[in-house]
């Protein structure tokens, strides 16, 4: 195949087969997967440093938010 | 003798100074403490010939005048070895450990960006987790630092 035959993909960072936003620039040719540039960090909201600047009773209730469905694991984890 | 006397035995066997660095917490958790210009020599040995195949996560630690980077390696039985390498913070070099796993790239960008840690061979790339914006100099996760 010539090179006009590549292409690359772009994949987010919103599309509805991902989980959160993530962008994904996948580089074809045909139906093979050449490679990737990943950029992720879209849902970094700075909780780690939240926590530095509040009291344990504070933290409990950024941890009980780091994730809607493990909020359980997180703050028997912390406490 | 159990799995985590052996890899502490062949860890003082091939590296001296282990010696009084090496410490068994519990169960299936190994911790050693490595000097910045050894830590490469230790890892590739704990990576290719004591079978630990998974780098689970690396921490990043601000103490002060130090730098510190534990590399949290598990192999098979569920052991858990903890690699920690202190740098100046000054000076915080530390060497990539990408050519033995190609994943640490993502947890090395983190130390880069958040920490201002300089890792030597890491491969280029862009910059995770913070913002292209953010301005060169600032790093959020250093405890001096303030928004």
């Amino acid at each position: 195949m010539h090179d006009a035959e590549k292409f690359k993909i772009p994949l987010g960072p919103q599309h509805p087969a991902l989980k959160e936003p993530e962008s994904f620039s996948v580089a074809l040719k045909g139906e093979k997967i050449l490679g990737v540039e990943i950029r992720l960090g879209y849902n970094h909201r700075g909780i780690e440093k939240a926590c530095e600047e509040r009291s344990y009773i504070q933290d409990l209730y950024l941890i009980e938010r780091v994730c809607g469905i493990c909020s359980h694991s997180h703050s028997t984890c912390f406490a | 003798m159990t799995k985590e006397e052996t890899i502490k035995q062949e860890l003082i066997g091939k590296f001296g100074f282990a010696e009084g660095e090496i410490k068994i917490s519990r169960q299936r958790r190994v911790s050693l403490r490595v000097a910045a210009e050894k830590f490469r020599e230790v890892f590739a040995f704990c990576a290719r010939e004591l079978g630990f195949q998974h780098l689970c996560a690396i921490t990043g630690l601000d103490e002060g005048d130090f730098l510190s980077f534990i590399y949290h390696l598990s192999g098979a039985g569920g052991i858990i070895l903890n690699l920690k390498a202190s740098v100046p913070k000054a000076n915080p070099v530390l060497e990539t450990v990408t050519n033995y796993f190609a994943g640490a790239e993502i947890y090395e960008r983190e130390l880069v960006d958040l920490l201002g840690a300089k890792i030597i061979g890491l491969p280029p790339g862009n910059r995770y987790p913070l913002a292209d914006d953010w301005p060169e100099g600032e790093y959020p996760l250093r405890k001096d630092w303030r928004k």
